[in-house]
C-alpha cells in the first residue's frame, strides 16, 4: 500500500503528462519519412508561447481546465491523529531525578524506573506517573543484587503484579532473577532464578514466560514462584510477539532474514517468510528489508521514507526519518497505513518490544502509549 | 492485415499516450516528441519481430527509457537553427508546477524510476526490466528520488517553503 506523499505523487504525475502535446495526424508518415522535426518545432514553439497550433488536434500545455485536483493532503501530528494515546508529562521527576518509562500500567498511569547514581544497571524505584496530572508515586523501593550487571529496560505488568529482572554472572555463568510486586505498590519478591539473560518477558495465564536471550527456548514459571522449565517445541526460538515465538535471532552475527520462521508457542502454527532476503527483519505479519516494507509473502509491499533495520514494534509501528532530518521524526503505523509526524527535540528509538514510544519535546516528554491507539 | 497497417494502427492508437510518459519521463515537450518519434523509428524497423515476441508499447517505452537515461538527445545533434521566439516562462504554471520543477532535480535514472514506478505502474521486477538494471538499483533509485521529492515537496506536491 502506497502513503499520502505517493498517492499524491501518482495523481501529480497524471496532471503533469496533460501537458505533453499530442500527436500530430501525419505521425507515421513523418517516422517513415525520418526527415528532419519542423513539426515538432512548431508544437515546441506553440507551447513555449502557449500558442494553439494546428486544428485542434495539438494539444497545448495546461490541459482542460475542468481537471479534478486532488484534495491536499498533509501528514498530520500525532496528537491530531490519536490525541488519547499521547501524553506529555514533565522530562523529570518533581525532585529533579530522571526517569524511564518501562511500560503501560493502564491508560492513565505510565510505570517508570529511576536509577541511582545514574547508573541504568541500579534500578531504585519504581513509580506510577498519573499521566492527567503528572504526580508521581513510588510504588516499590527497587533493591538490586550485588553484582549485577544487567537490568530489565521493560517490565511487565498484569493480573496484579509487576513483574522485573536482573542479571548476575553467578560462578562465571549469567544467572537471572525474576522480581515481582503488586501493581498497587508495596514490597519486591524473588519469584525464580533462571540461567542466562531473558529476551521478551510476558505475563500469561498466571505464569511469566519468556525466551532466553543467545541460545533461545521459551521458558516459563509461575507468577507465584516456582522453578523454571522450558515449554515444549520451543528449543531455539526467540520472543517476537508473544505468543509468536521465531528464529533467527534479532541482530544475528551475519546478513540474515530476522524471524524468518515464526511458531505459535500455543497452537503450534508455524509461518514463513519466503518472499524475503537477508538483511530483513520480521515481526508476525510484516518484514522490513532497508526502505521495503511488506506482508510476509511478499505482498503489500511499499517503500518507506527511510530504511528500517528492526522489526515493527507490537506488530505495527517503524519509526523513520527524511533525507533534511536528523532525527527518526515520522510514527508509520503498518496496520493502517497512517503515517505522523512527531516533531521530537531529540531522536527516538523503538524498540520492537517496547509498548511505548517516548521522546523529548522542550521541557517536556512525550510518552506515546502505543497500545492505545486502535 | 500487413505489418506496416498493423503499425500505423499501433501509432494512430497509442501515439498521445507515449506522448504523455515522454513527457513525464523527460519533462520537456521537445524532447518527448524526440524520444518518441524515434522509438517508434526504431519500433518499426523491427515490427515484425517485436509483435511476434514483444509488447510493442512495452518495446518502445523500453527504448524510449533507455534512450532518455543514456542522455540520448537528438536536439543535442540536430539543434534548431532558430530557437522559438522567448517569451519568457510559459504562462502554464498549475497544481503540477512544483512536482515538475522538483522532477527536473532528480538524476535522470531516478526520475525514470519513479515515473515507471508511481505513472506507468509497473512493478520493479518490469523497471529492472524495461531499463536494464537490477531490481535492487531500481530499488535503491526509487528510495533516493523519493526522498528527495519528499524533501522537496509537500505530501500535496506543493514545494517546501
Amino acid at each position: 500500500m502506497r502513503d499520502e506523499f505517493e498517492r499524491n505523487l501518482e495523481s501529480g504525475l497524471r496532471l503533469l503528462a496533460e501537458r505533453a502535446p499530442a500527436a500530430p495526424p501525419d505521425l507515421t508518415s513523418r517516422i517513415r519519412a525520418r526527415r528532419g522535426r519542423w513539426w515538432w518545432r512548431l508544437l515546441a514553439a506553440a507551447l513555449t508561447t502557449g500558442a494553439v497550433a494546428g486544428t485542434g488536434a495539438i494539444v497545448t500545455a495546461g490541459g482542460p481546465a475542468e481537471r479534478v485536483v486532488p484534495p491536499p493532503v498533509t501528514i498530520r501530528t500525532i496528537e491530531q491523529v490519536h490525541p488519547d494515546a499521547v501524553h506529555v508529562v514533565p522530562f523529570r521527576l518533581p525532585d529533579g531525578r530522571p526517569f524511564d518509562v518501562v511500560a503501560m500500567i493502564d491508560r492513565g498511569h505510565a510505570l517508570l524506573r529511576t536509577v541511582r547514581d545514574g547508573n541504568a544497571d541500579r534500578t531504585d524505584g519504581l513509580w506510577s506517573l498519573d499521566l492527567a496530572t503528572g504526580s508521581a508515586t513510588r510504588l516499590v523501593k527497587v533493591r538490586v543484587p550485588k553484582d549485577s550487571v544487567l537490568n530489565f529496560w521493560f517490565a511487565v505488568v498484569g493480573e496484579g503484579r509487576l513483574v522485573w529482572w536482573t542479571a548476575r554472572r553467578v560462578a562465571g555463568k549469567m544467572t537471572t532473577t525474576f522480581f515481582t510486586a503488586p501493581v498497587t505498590g508495596g514490597e519486591q519478591r524473588a519469584i525464580a532464578e533462571a540461567a542466562g539473560s531473558p529476551l521478551g518477558l510476558v505475563i500469561d495465564d498466571g505464569r511469566l514466560v519468556w525466551t532466553r536471550g543467545g541460545t533461545g527456548g521459551a521458558y516459563e514459571v509461575p507468577l507465584t514462584g516456582g522453578t523454571p522449565r522450558p515449554i515444549e517445541g520451543t528449543k531455539g526460538l526467540h520472543m517476537v510477539h508473544w505468543p509468536w515465538l521465531g528464529r533467527p535471532s534479532f541482530r544475528p552475527r551475519d546478513p540474515a532474514v530476522t524471524h524468518a520462521e515464526i511458531v505459535n508457542a500455543l497452537t503450534g502454527e508455524r509461518r514463513t517468510a519466503p518472499a524475503w532476503w537477508s538483511p530483513t527483519s520480521c515481526s508476525v505479519t510484516w518484514c522490513v528489508s532497508r526502505d521495503q516494507v511488506g506482508r510476509r509473502d511478499g505482498t503489500s509491499v511499499r517503500t518507506m521514507p527511510s530504511w528500517a533495520h528492526d522489526p515493527p514494534a507490537l506488530d505495527r509501528f517503524l519509526l523513520f526519518t527524511t533525507p533534511k532530518s536528523d532525527r527518526y521524526h515520522l510514527l508509520s503505523d503498518l496496520a493502517t497505513g497512517v503515517t505522523t509526524e512527531l516533531h521530537p527535540d531529540d531522536s527516538p528509538a523503538l524498540d520492537y518490544r517496547a509498548t511505548t514510544l517516548t521522546y523529548r519535546k522542550g521541557d517536556h516528554m512525550v510518552i506515546v502509549d502505543l497500545t492505545a491507539i486502535d | 492485415m500487413r505489418d506496416e497497417e498493423q503499425f500505423e494502427k499501433f501509432v494512430a492508437g497509442r501515439a498521445d499516450a507515449l506522448l504523455r510518459f515522454g513527457y513525464v519521463l523527460s519533462g520537456d515537450p521537445h524532447d518527448a516528441a524526440d524520444l518518441v518519434q524515434e522509438a517508434l523509428a526504431r519500433l518499426r524497423g523491427s515490427w515484425a519481430r517485436v509483435q511476434r515476441k514483444d509488447d510493442p508499447e512495452s518495446y518502445v517505452r523500453t527504448t524510449m527509457t533507455r534512450l532518455h537515461v543514456r542522455a540520448w538527445r537528438i536536439r543535442s545533434r540536430e539543434r534548431p537553427t532558430s530557437e522559438p521566439p522567448d517569451h519568457g516562462d510559459p504562462d502554464v504554471y498549475d497544481e503540477t508546477s512544483d512536482l515538475s520543477d522538483a522532477l527536473a532535480r532528480l538524476p535522470r535514472r531516478q526520475r525514470a524510476v519513479i515515473v515507471l514506478r508511481y505513472y506507468t505502474g509497473l512493478p520493479d521486477e518490469e523497471i529492472a526490466a524495461t531499463m536494464g538494471v537490477s531490481q535492487g538499483t531500481v530499488r535503491s533509485q526509487a528510495f533516493r528520488g523519493l526522498a528527495r521529492l519528499r524533501g522537496e515537496l509537500t505530501a500535496d506536491g506543493v514545494r517546501r517553503r
